[in-house]
């Protein structure tokens, strides 16, 4: 039932990606995901796609493991696409019937839709499967790091992020081990009304909880008998240096970014339409 | 002066508003340098409790403990205290702070703010002491029961610790696990370290050189297996005997003393002498 949840997993490997520095790979994230919201072409799209397989295959990943984490927001794809695809009317009608109308614009629309929201996740999950949540943890400390001098207690929240993205897959192997239990008791998830369905997760949820809380009580002593806490200087085994494949990782993701931007702003300032060179009439 | 020194040690849990439970009561035991003690008793009988009060993570209401010397209610040691006693606790998975085995081993040192060097030959030497080096880039989630408690033992000795106390850290595991655990522990109590094991396992509790039982609270028995063994004490501290020693005590009721016997080999060897 839960059994596919990649998201927020790290997968290792050894590569030039997951070796990146960590405060690196989430600030390229975050322009990756700014820049994705400025991508209105097909080419843009095409684009943004060669980055992400380039990435995909530079980090040794497995395809697989870039669209589970797509499987998890399948759903909500399929419902915005479905919204958008009936909703926009305006533009050359394709195909009418009763209410529901086609329209060239929506079918566009749509398509472009589900390329970003796509690319947005697949692109987001990289960063989790390539990179450790320690370094996670530690890359995000470093950069809010200014943060601390406004008494924000940065290092607290960098622990908590982390074992936040190591409980993961620990409470999700508990979850599977509830609903076999409830299983094997006679009880049933897929089948009857959604109504049903919502009510015979209750006592799947209701374990779940007291567990996490008897466990948190748990790694509280563990973090504890570990002299967490011990000093204000705590230092860290993994020291993160910006080192020339970072740069390179920089040089390669700005040049997408300002390709896009060329592309939306430029490009047709000066006549320039790659859809329309590449799709010409399909468009 | 021994190593470990309890005097007259009460600790009281604030329960609800007004109501308290007495968990220990009346506490005295010294323990020495390198000695490796088992501690048993019935659930409840306060156990985890005497753990934590050894580490300073709990404070006694009253009375004292002394390590090397040192009080653990005293505020300025009580992180000193924390790294020379270490504790491994028995759910594997509730004491994993990081994804990956080598930097979960490396949190202590961290957290003690050690250089960076240091940390890396601790955790080298640790994770080697405990047979997990080539493990150190895996994800400590895919790992047997076994090997995760043998990865958070390697995260105590990171802190070169004096005292390893193990709350019934193989009390999750298969046979296989358990014997890896013990080995480990075996081989660090052989270097030095004092170990507190505790445990349900009279069969486990038969490895140490002596048996500390807790019953409510209090001390009930104190001494080495054989002599605990057979004693006959066990039983009203709601504990069975191990079935080598349950053996040797029937056959004994039935007038054939076979001797001090703790395992299997000194079942053996007693039998032997028997029909000699
Ligand atoms: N956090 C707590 N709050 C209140 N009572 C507790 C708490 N933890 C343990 N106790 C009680 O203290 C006694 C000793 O518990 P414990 O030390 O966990 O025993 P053991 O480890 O031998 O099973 C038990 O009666 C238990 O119910
Ligand atoms: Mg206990």
């Amino acid at each position: 039932m839960f059994k596919d949840v990649t998201f927020g997993q790290y997968y290792p490997a050894d590569s030039i990606v997951h070796k990146l520095d960590a405060r690196v790979k989430l600030l390229l994230t975050l322009l990756y995901v700014v820049g994705i919201f400025f991508v209105k072409s097909y080419f843009g799209f095409m684009l943004t796609a060669v980055l992400l397989v380039a990435i995909v295959l530079v980090a040794k990943l497995p395809m697989a493991s870039v669209l589970k984490s797509v499987r998890g927001i399948l759903l909500l794809v399929l419902i915005t696409a479905l919204i958008n695809l009936f909703m926009i009317k305006d533009g050359e009608v394709l195909v009418q019937w009763k209410i529901f109308v086609i329209t060239k614009t929506g079918v566009h629309t749509t398509i472009k839709m589900v390329l970003r929201l796509v690319l947005l996740i697949s692109g987001a999950s990289l960063l989790a499967l390539t990179t450790t949540p320690v370094e996670l943890a530690d890359g995000l400390e470093s950069l809010m790091s200014p943060l601390a001098l406004v008494k924000i207690p940065v290092r607290d929240i960098a622990m908590i992020m982390s074992i936040a993205l190591r409980f993961i897959p620990t409470l999700f192997e508990e979850t599977n081990k509830i609903v076999a239990a409830q299983k094997a008791r006679g009880a049933s998830f897929d089948s009857g009304s959604i109504f049903a369905r919502v009510k015979a997760l209750i006592p799947v949820l209701i374990p779940l909880f007291v567990n996490s809380f008897r466990r948190a009580d748990e790694l509280a002593f563990a973090m504890d008998a570990r002299c967490y806490n011990a000093t204000d200087k705590r230092t860290k085994m993994k020291k993160a240096t910006f080192k020339f494949s970072d740069f390179v990782a920089c040089l390669t993701v700005l040049s997408f970014f300002t390709l896009i931007l060329l592309e939306r702003y430029y490009f047709p300032k000066i006549g320039i339409n790659i859809d329309y060179m590449i799709f010409g009439g399909l468009l | 002066m021994p190593f470990i020194q309890l005097k007259n040690v009460n600790y009281v849990y604030p329960v609800r508003e007004g109501a308290s439970l007495k968990a220990i009561k009346n506490l005295s035991l010294s323990i020495e340098a390198g000695e490796y003690v088992a501690l048993t008793g019935m659930n409840g009988s306060g156990k985890s409790t005497l753990a934590k009060l050894l580490n300073g993570l709990f404070k006694p209401t009253s009375g004292e403990i002394l390590m090397d010397g040192v009080s653990t209610a005293d505020e300025d040691k009580v992180f000193d205290i924390r790294r020379r006693v270490g504790m491994v606790f028995q759910n594997p998975d509730n004491q994993t702070v990081a994804t990956i085995i080598e930097d979960d081993v490396a949190f202590g040192p961290e957290n003690i703010g050690l250089p960076r060097d240091e940390i890396i030959s601790r955790v080298d030497e640790a994770l080697a002491a405990v047979g997990m080096s080539e493990y150190r880039k895996r994800q400590a989630s895919a790992l047997s029961g076994g090997q995760k408690q043998r990865v958070a033992i390697a995260g105590v000795l990171a802190m070169r610790p004096d005292v390893l106390i193990l709350d019934e850290a193989t009390a999750m595991l298969d046979p296989e696990g358990r014997d890896e655990v013990l080995s480990v522990v075996k081989r660090q109590n052989q270097n030095g370290v004092t170990v507190i094991n505790i445990t349900h396992s009279m069969q486990e509790a038969a490895m140490a050189d002596r048996i500390i039982v807790l019953r409510k609270g209090r001390l009930a028995i104190d001494g080495a297996p054989a002599q605990v063994f057979s004693s006959g004490a066990l039983r009203s501290c709601g504990l069975t005997l191990p079935p080598a020693a349950q053996l040797a005590a029937e056959l004994k009721a039935e007038g054939f003393d076979l001797g001090a016997v703790t395992d299997e080999a000194s079942l053996v060897e007693g039998l032997c002498k028997l029909f000699k």
